[in-house]
């Protein structure tokens, strides 16, 4: 029977791009980022921020000063953080309102992209950036060095997990999909599957190996794997509003008891923040439904754990192990919601192609490259190529909910017309 | 039921749909009578089923009652030779006719003929419509039949005085309204009042698309729940080898064709299309514009053409063969259809099955069924641009949906669609 909870929140805006036009291109925004019609960035941010972060963290403050016990995690995209500076008062409410926490000592932060990219499948120098440039900028807004890492939509295979280990990492933040996981079962911590690194990107990873704290606990030379519960987290994600769903409409007991009854050691309840007010609409009653649970959960005995505490408190059942990508998306738990069709792979390539172009200004101080830099990795964040999905289209479903786009096809269009002028500003 | 060009003259009209509903019925086990305007037999346009070829070419039986398996089909003289036809022209065709046929070829006409000339035809087209509906209840004197089946106003005044005189339920099919035709500029009034009545009196009413279905609700103020969306079914039935369709057209390697296909009336926009091509090839010279067919527009199109100074890029090919068009759907890279209203639009999914990239009007109840294309609002010409120019940049967008285009379109058959019909029927009954 389950011991404890650990509660991860994936907290992510991408900056939607400009809208580009090839009819006029001299009326095409200088700046690529403003969002696409009929809301900007700015509205989508303010929005959500109102409807969930605001009321979100004011509940989990309220819970952590209540509750000594209370526990949470955070991934944090650099995007978003960017965000909260660049719009005004709300993004520093809603950036305090995270400090606030960060304060209780009762949350912790995870580490990721800072731009919330696939840079890893294309470029594990860009990736390294990227995962330094987010180890700083929690490190300045929140005074943690995280020893926990998060890939982007929770991609992983036993590569990415292997470059992980060597970036010095103490654990991992993976989907519990069952091609992976010995035994079926998630609710156990496991160690990742460790292969051999070449020897150029041993070279490179050492440039880039996190400054490890000096308390941490040597516990076998693993990278240890935290795998979401995916039923009981898309109970609360997905389902919680759905009038249609057997157990509509969902009690903290009911599902403290599922909790409970749950084999295992940890239930990792892993999900987008956004659920909380956003996904799931206030009138749902998530927010009373998740200010309820802490009692229940006690009441069972269940305790809740950060992700390092979690590691600490268990000894790993085996080993998560996967050659292939697994990821937290849709049905195929693969990487097709962003790399699957024709549109999406002519983006990829644009991806790697621009890359290659700004290799040579990396490390430039000169302004010109570095807003180039700026602009590139902002078009690599995933959302891009996820609005380009085609998979499920036809059924209207998550993709296109939460795509500013009419059609993967109009997403595809108006990323290659923000490549484009970035390209013409190389040359 | 009460069908209209049967065999099929108009390809792509209501002759091709009610030939493959008859087929469809025919095989399904429906017994099938055909209730059908005379004037067509002299025209007809081969036809796949050898059945019903036979029938048509009177083989099977000279007289105009011809009972063949479970298909039954009945000659009613008519001077109405279209279902698109409009007032002024009904009026001007009549008289043409009357004076052609009175002075050349009474002589040379046989009976069947000679008997229709002395028919007294509707002066109006109303007033014809009104007497086709008496000559369909003496022609099915003594006959009974479960349920009857009409397509759009001209066949509905028969099929109510069928319901009402004989208390048999009608199911009125509807392809177009005047909504449609029109753009809803300046729907005729009486033909629109007739379209409402006959809908409000019809027992069911079949609508092809969800988008005809939204048009009655909204416009004709038809309840939902009286109305069955059964789409149109394309059938390829021709295939030719690219080494012969290479003969048909010349196309060099740089250009890239955006292609205009269909009558070229107010109804399916080609001034929207050549709004298009006056943004376009400014900007890119590589890009032509093709009109095939034609239409009481041409004149017009011809204008902004000179007026523009756009004949290096625009080319006008006129009606071409179902040959020439298969071929040439291959070639184009982009067809553009920017109709005002189109309750389906059989072409739509014609081009689709061709992969060729469609950019289309929203106002197309073929979107329904066609999941890769680039829809439009068809008065946004610059969006049209910029998905043209899209294509014509890149390729991945081209391939991408020529890959998938086709695949995504519904495998359901004309027999498939019949079964729906028959369920349409059934609920009058329950």
């Amino acid at each position: 029977m389950a011991q404890s909870v650990c509660f991860y929140f994936q907290v992510h805006q991408p900056w939607r791009l400009s809208q580009m036009s090839l009819l006029h291109p001299e009326s095409n925004p200088a700046d690529l980022f403003v969002g696409h019609t009929p809301h900007t960035n700015k509205e989508v941010f303010e929005k959500v921020a109102y409807k969930c972060y605001l009321p979100m963290n004011e509940l989990l403050l309220k819970l952590c000063k209540k509750y000594k016990g209370f526990r949470c995690s955070f991934s944090i995209s650099g995007v978003f953080l960017q965000q909260c500076e660049a719009f005004g008062d709300v993004g520093m409410q809603v950036l305090d309102s995270f400090q606030e926490l960060a304060q209780t000592g009762q949350v912790e932060f995870i580490s990721e992209t800072f731009y919330h990219s696939l840079s890893f499948l294309y470029s594990k120098l860009e990736f390294c950036e990227q995962v330094k440039l987010h180890r700083e900028l929690i490190q300045k807004y929140f005074g943690t060095n995280p020893e926990i890492f998060r890939h982007t939509e929770l991609i992983y295979n036993n590569e990415l997990a292997s470059t992980v280990h060597q970036l010095g990492y103490r654990a991992i933040i993976t989907e519990g999909w069952h091609t992976a996981l010995p035994g079926d079962n998630p609710n156990y911590l496991h160690t990742a599957h460790l292969i051999d690194v070449s020897k150029s990107d041993q070279k490179l990873l050492k440039k880039y190996t996190r400054k490890k704290s000096l308390f941490r606990s040597q516990k076998h030379d693993q990278l240890l794997v935290l795998s979401k519960n995916y039923e009981l987290s898309d109970d609360m994600a997905f389902r919680f509003g759905d009038r249609n769903w057997s157990h509509h409409p969902l009690h903290a007991d009911t599902y403290a008891n599922w909790v409970k009854d749950t084999p295992g050691d940890t239930v990792n309840l892993f999900m987008d923040f956004e659920t909380f007010g956003e996904h799931q609409w206030e009138d749902t009653g998530i927010f009373k439904f998740f200010e309820a649970l802490p009692k229940e959960f006690w009441k069972r005995q269940i305790k809740f754990m950060t992700p390092s505490e979690t590691i600490d408190a268990y000894e790993p059942q085996g080993v998560y192990e996967t050659e292939t990508w697994v990821s937290w998306a849709d049905e195929a738990r693969d990487i097709s919601a962003w790399l699957d069709n024709d549109l999406q792979h002519s983006a990829y390539d644009v991806l790697k192609e621009l890359e290659g172009k700004l290799h040579p200004y990396l490390k430039s101080k000169k302004p010109k490259w570095k807003n180039l830099w700026e602009d590139f990795r902002r078009l690599q964040t995933s959302d891009h190529l996820y609005y380009m999905s085609t998979k499920y289209w036809a059924d209207g479903d998550v993709h296109t909910y939460f795509s500013p786009y009419e059609s993967p096809y109009d997403a595809y269009i108006n990323f290659m017309g923000v490549a484009d002028a970035i390209k013409k500003q190389i040359k | 039921m009460l069908g209209w060009e049967f065999p099929p003259v108009f390809s792509g009209g209501l002759g091709v749909v009610t030939k493959n509903i008859a087929q469809g019925m025919r095989n399904i086990g429906v017994d099938l009578t055909l209730l059908l305007p005379q004037f067509i037999l002299d025209q007809v346009e081969e036809v796949g089923d050898p059945l019903i070829q036979k029938i048509i070419d009177g083989e099977i039986s000279s007289s105009s009652r011809v009972v063949i398996d479970r298909l039954r089909k009945i000659e009613i003289p008519t001077t109405i030779s279209t279902p698109y036809i409009s007032e002024t022209k009904y009026s001007e065709l009549l008289k043409n006719w009357q004076e052609s046929f009175s002075f050349q070829q009474a002589k040379s006409a046989d009976q069947r003929t000679r008997k229709n000339i002395k028919t007294i035809y509707g002066e109006t087209l109303f007033q014809e419509v009104d007497r086709f509906a008496v000559e369909v209840l003496a022609s099915t004197e003594g006959q009974d039949f479960d349920v009857i089946h009409a397509h759009d106003w001209i066949t509905a005044e028969a099929g109510l005085q069928l319901k009402w005189q004989r208390n048999i339920p009608l199911v009125l099919q509807i392809h177009a309204t005047e909504v449609d035709r029109t753009g809803n500029m300046k729907p005729d009034s009486e033909i629109f009042r007739r379209e409402k009545y006959a809908m409000e009196n019809a027992d069911r009413i079949i609508a092809v698309s969800h988008y005809t279905k939204r048009i009655l609700q909204e416009v004709y103020g038809i309840s939902g729940d009286k109305i069955d969306v059964v789409h149109n079914v394309y059938t390829k039935e021709k295939k030719y080898s690219l080494e012969e369709q290479q003969k048909v057209w010349q196309k060099d390697k740089s250009q890239f064709w955006v292609l205009f296909i269909g009558r070229v009336t107010l109804q399916k926009g080609p001034d929207y299309f050549m709004e298009v091509a006056k943004k376009v090839i400014p900007l890119n010279p590589n890009i032509h514009f093709l009109v095939a067919g034609d239409g009481d527009m041409m004149g017009h199109m011809v204008e902004q053409v000179a007026e523009h100074n756009l004949h290096q890029n625009v080319h006008f090919l006129g009606f071409i063969s179902s040959y020439q068009r298969d071929a040439l759907y291959r070639f184009t890279d982009c067809c553009l259809m920017p109709s005002i209203s189109e309750p389906f639009g059989l072409t739509a999914t014609e081009v689709a099955s061709y992969r060729t990239p469609l950019v289309i009007s929203k106002n197309c109840g073929a979107n329904e069924v066609i999941l890769h294309k680039l829809p439009v609002d068809f008065w946004d010409s610059d969006q049209m641009a910029e998905y043209v120019l899209a294509l014509q940049k890149y390729p991945a967008l081209r391939r991408f949906i020529r890959n998938y285009s086709k695949d995504a379109l519904p495998q359901d058959t004309w027999d498939d669609k019949c079964q729906e019909m028959v369920q349409s029927y059934q609920k009058v009954y329950s």
